[in-house]
């Protein structure tokens, strides 16, 4: 016989009564361990076991609570309400998953790194070049870290004051991610946004770090309609928004110089530009310069030679003059005979009828009278 | 005419190079385009003066 001090129910009461009592004493738990029998039904639905030791407990949730892909064998800190389904037994209905654990944390990201570079998040073609030297930034970090400081400083001494809009934020814990896609969101639908969003957190643990690998932040980055620079923890870590990003920065700091040149640096550029006009213009002026020489030469020579041409061409008319001269048969002793009224006697005869005559030499004239004309 | 800034500047700059080194060009047109090379130059060198004593006075602070 069953004693009468003992409640009795229904299963029906028993469940309703149970969960009443896990709701007044469990209205949320956490609870740690391994994931064990993962599976997603129809897309939708999530069911798995989380195990230690000793000891195994059912979850059950929705896909859109999943922080990314999981799989068996991944550590995880889970959120929900502890039930007793009147069919289908003790549950937990989780509502956040934390994937904790470097192990872990690394495995979660390899499989979501996999899921988006399926999908092309991570493709080169979709890398956006970032604007050289902006003149204004949108800034995503927080305002109290190292990687704030460090950036600004970088940013003022490599290229003095450029406008720097700053949205403060968590960068680890639960409500980081948020915050971060928030401000993305924010910067994005500005009526004057900057032209470049700088998303960035100096080192820590991998547990730090892993909010820059949540599939929703990740997104975030990659639907960015302004073009993303990101720079999560040092060189070795790279986180999955990086590489969603337009372009992954090692460091804060290599962010500031990847955004902004060295003015120094860029006087050294700029002197080089100079000399390279100074050099161009010089050439171009030395061949015109050698051209016109050449042109120079060319017409003095056929000018030289016209000349020579014209000189020979006078010197034969000149021979051809002298020997039409007319006082040429004087100086070969010939004399011009006239007579009286001074006309020229060409012949014997008319000088005997002429009588008196005078005779022109080369050197003068005389008159002479014609003595025997035979 | 709204200010150029330090890249548009040096975007023109380098576009006159480009134009400066082609051997065909004659010496009317190299000479225009040098005197604007020379005036950008000019331009992007006070550009980082000012820039030189923006961040001398930060780094006074």
């Amino acid at each position: 016989m069953i004693s009468e001090a003992v409640l009795k129910f229904t299963v029906s009461q028993f469940v309703a009564v149970f969960n009443q009592s896990l709701e007044l004493m469990y209205p949320s738990v956490v609870i740690s361990g391994e994931i064990a029998n993962f599976r997603i039904s129809k897309g939708a639905w999530v069911y798995f076991d989380l195990k230690d030791e000793s000891s195994s407990v059912k979850f059950f949730g929705s896909v859109r609570s999943l922080p990314g892909p999981l799989e068996d064998g991944i550590n995880v800190e889970a959120v929900g309400l502890p039930r007793l389904h009147n069919l289908y037994g003790f549950s937990v209905n989780f509502t956040e998953i934390a994937v904790v654990g470097e192990g872990s944390i690394a495995k979660a990201q390899a499989l979501l790194a996999s899921k988006l570079e399926r999908e092309g998040l991570f493709a080169l073609e979709r890398k956006r070049e970032i604007p050289f030297a902006p003149d204004r930034i949108g800034l995503i970090t927080s305002g109290e870290s190292a990687a704030y400081s460090d950036f600004i400083k970088i940013i003022n001494s490599r290229w003095g004051k450029i406008e720097i809009q700053f949205r403060d934020c968590l960068v680890q814990g639960n409500e980081a991610a948020g915050q971060i896609i928030s401000a993305i969101e924010k910067f994005n639908l500005a009526p004057d946004p900057p032209e470049i969003l700088v998303l960035i957190r100096g080192g820590g643990s991998a547990d730090d770090l892993a909010v820059f690998s949540l599939e929703n932040v990740v997104r975030a980055v990659s639907t960015s309609r302004i073009p993303t620079l990101v720079a999560i923890g040092h060189e070795r870590d790279v986180s999955l928004s990086e590489l969603a990003a337009d372009k992954r920065a090692s460091t804060p700091s290599n962010a500031a110089e990847l955004l902004v040149p060295d003015q120094t640096h860029e006087r050294q550029i700029l002197a080089g530009k100079n000399q390279q006009v100074d050099s161009w213009i010089k050439q171009i002026f030395d061949k015109n310069r050698e051209e016109l020489n050449e042109i120079w030469d060319y017409v003095t020579n056929k000018m030289n030679t016209k000349v020579e041409q014209q000189k020979t061409h006078l010197q034969q008319k000149g021979l051809m003059l002298e020997a039409l001269n007319p006082s040429l048969p004087f100086k070969k002793g010939f004399a011009l005979v006239r007579d009286k009224s001074g006309k020229q006697i060409k012949n014997a005869s008319f000088a005997k009828k002429a009588v008196h005559v005078s005779m022109e030499f080369g050197d003068g004239t005389v008159n002479a009278e014609v003595v025997n004309g035979s | 005419m709204a200010v150029k800034n330090y890249k548009q500047l040096k975007q023109e700059l380098d576009e006159v190079i480009l134009k400066l080194e082609n051997e065909d060009m004659d010496i009317d047109q190299a000479t225009v385009l040098y005197a604007e090379a020379k005036k950008i130059i000019t331009e992007l060198e006070k550009q980082l003066e000012k820039k030189d004593a923006v961040i001398k006075k930060l780094a006074g602070k």
